[in-house]
């Protein structure tokens, strides 16, 4: 309890608050079936209808009601985002672990694969596969996490190297723990503060490819709705219906954003000296 | 019981082969305090650092023999010598606050250690680890155990460092400068709570220090040190009364009388330690020795018996 004090400052509790609130309406509104996306009110088609009561985020130009399609859409980005997130992330920890803890050959050797798949221009990697096999968002989800894993392998490595050096490590091999024990319990968790900002900021960095994807016809497939392709929509009645742009816009914008602060927040959570970030 | 024959342990150093410690031997029996003494770079703590072969990445023993209680160190497997590491041996370090992990609360750190040797609950390992600290002398052990170690003064953390090195009984401890960055009354308490403990436990202590009042004052057997050789050891009695190596001698004079009334100045050792990268031809010492031979530069002497215990490497005697 002493330690969620310092997670709880104004910043990260408002984006924790948004990131619940959006993961709980992503879970529970597609239980509702009243509740379609794809259900279009016949008295507001064919010209898009800006927010009102009867549809709290407006319409879309067929009718259909943007509040509802933007919970459809988050429940798409939050899958991508914690699923390629959670692939990158154990690759890298473990690459990144591995590297820095064994050195020497086996960190040059990795290091290299490591720039091959920096390489790799993810984006044109994605839409390849995207058009070879067919347009599916579990492909997304897999490639950015196969492709996203070299940010988190470097920073592991690089916490690892320096944190071998020191003496508590020495310490502790002196005292007959086993190695597994060594890198797994003692190094770690010093390198787990920036393993958590990489991992939002790699979420953040996910859901913004797949909104990239969506945008570009390449991802979910109309008329499934996502915020990229909600956006993607939009870009023909921008002057006359703006908020068709602005509510999934400004969604991405949000939950990129909120995962920041939450990042941050943990990062201050985390650290036994109970710094403020 | 710990028995170090010709031990040589060497550094790469941007492809350069460092000697650190060279050809070194001595035995530590049952139940003793043995001092290693030298100045900063005489390979000191690169001799405990070898015994319990937790070198830096980048050392390496080279040769020599390391047999304790019959069985040779070198040749244990990596689980054999985890078995030894900590249970038979413990180490304490030289800084205490960083040799242990500020992540976790020293409860963890205990409970852990304990749990690694010994067949025990959790629960049961949290009141040894209460005991352990007890038996340190820090108050209020049972709430203590939550607190990180951060939270503690620098002299407490020494001996919460003691208490984790000492929580498997083990029949040695190293103790590498433990007082070193300590102020002198909290060096006292520490030194009179290792002696205590050894008592207690019944165990060795390798005491390294280069501090000689500290080592005078525990141990029953010394080693000098200089330049990864140890030119002299003897008892208490012979280092301090008769020193026969020249380095010794000069060690001993250098230092000073806490007495205002006494106008003299301690004598220093003229010159500086040369480089372990270029090390001197013959004995290691003779540059800054005044009583140097033509032999001094060409041979280096060997460490031989003068006198009992007493033994000197050096070509006066």
């Amino acid at each position: 309890m002493r330690r969620l004090s310092h997670f709880l400052d104004i910043k990260s509790s408002l984006a924790c608050l948004f990131f619940i609130l959006l993961a709980l309406l992503a879970i529970f509104v597609p239980m509702i079936p009243s509740l379609d996306p794809n259900n279009i009110d016949l008295t507001q088609t064919l010209v898009a209808k800006p927010p009102s009561l009867t549809h709290l985020f407006g319409t879309d130009d067929l009718g259909r009601d943007l509040l509802i399609r933007s919970i459809y859409g988050a429940r798409v980005s939050l899958l991508v985002g914690i699923i390629s997130m959670s692939i990158s992330l154990s690759i890298g920890t473990l690459v990144g672990l591995l590297s820095g803890y064994f050195g020497g050959r086996i960190d040059a050797i990795i290091m290299r694969v490591v720039d091959l798949f920096m390489a790799i221009p993810t984006l044109f990697l994605i839409l390849t596969i995207q058009v070879l096999l067919s347009p599916s968002i579990y492909n997304v989800m897999i490639v950015i996490g196969l492709t996203s894993w070299m940010g988190v392998s470097r920073l592991v490595r690089a916490e690892i190297l320096s944190i071998k050096q020191r003496p508590f490590i020495s310490a502790a091999r002196a005292r007959g723990l086993p190695e597994l024990k060594l890198i797994f319990k003692h190094m770690l968790p010093h390198s787990l503060t920036p393993i958590i900002v990489a991992a939002m900021l790699g979420m953040g960095d996910a859901i913004l490819v797949e909104s990239v994807l969506s945008f570009l016809g390449l991802g979910v497939q109309p008329p499934h709705a996502s915020w990229g392709n909600m956006f993607e929509n939009s870009l023909s009645f921008m002057r006359d219906a703006p908020w068709m742009a602005l509510i999934p816009g400004t969604l991405i914008t949000l939950t990129v954003l909120s995962l920041n602060f939450i990042g941050d927040g943990i990062r201050s959570m985390l650290d036994p000296k109970g710094h403020h970030a | 019981m710990l028995d170090v024959q010709n031990l040589s342990t060497v550094f790469q150093v941007h492809s350069h082969e460092v000697t650190a410690v060279d050809q070194i031997s001595f035995q530590i029996p049952e139940k003793t305090v043995v001092g290693l003494v030298g100045e900063s770079g005489s390979g000191k703590s690169v001799t405990s650092q070898s015994i319990l072969q937790i070198l830096p990445p980048n050392g390496q023993i080279k040769s020599g023999q390391l047999h304790w209680k019959g069985q040779d160190l070198m040749q244990l497997s990596r689980k054999e010598l985890q078995q030894i590491r900590g249970k038979e041996i413990g180490m304490i370090f030289q800084n205490p606050l960083s040799a242990l992990n500020p992540v976790f609360t020293i409860g963890n750190q205990l409970i852990e250690t304990i749990c690694l040797h010994q067949n025990t609950s959790p629960k049961e390992a949290r009141k040894i680890a209460a005991s352990l600290l007890k038996k340190v002398n820090i108050p209020d052990p049972e709430t203590r155990l939550d607190d990180y170690p951060h939270q503690f003064s620098i002299g407490m953390c020494q001996r919460i460092m003691i208490a984790l090195s000492i929580a498997s009984r083990p029949q040695l401890l190293i103790a590498d400068e433990p007082t070193a960055s300590l102020d002198v009354t909290i060096q006292a308490q520490i030194l009179s709570l290792l002696n205590d403990l050894k008592s207690e436990l019944n165990m060795s202590i390798l005491l390294i220090s280069h501090d000689l009042g500290v080592i005078a004052q525990h141990c029953d057997h010394i080693l000098v040190m200089y330049l990864g050789k140890i030119v002299e050891s003897g008892s208490p009695q012979d280092i301090f009364k008769s020193p026969l190596h020249p380095y010794t001698q000069a060690l001993i004079k250098s230092i000073p009388i806490p007495d205002p009334n006494i106008k003299q100045a301690p004598e220093l050792i003229k010159g500086d330690i040369p480089s372990p990268m270029n090390l001197p031809s013959g004995c290691r010492f003779h540059p800054r020795c005044p009583e140097k031979l033509s032999k001094c530069e060409k041979e280096c002497p060997s460490l031989n018996t003068i006198k009992n215990t007493h033994k000197a490497a050096c070509w006066l005697y």
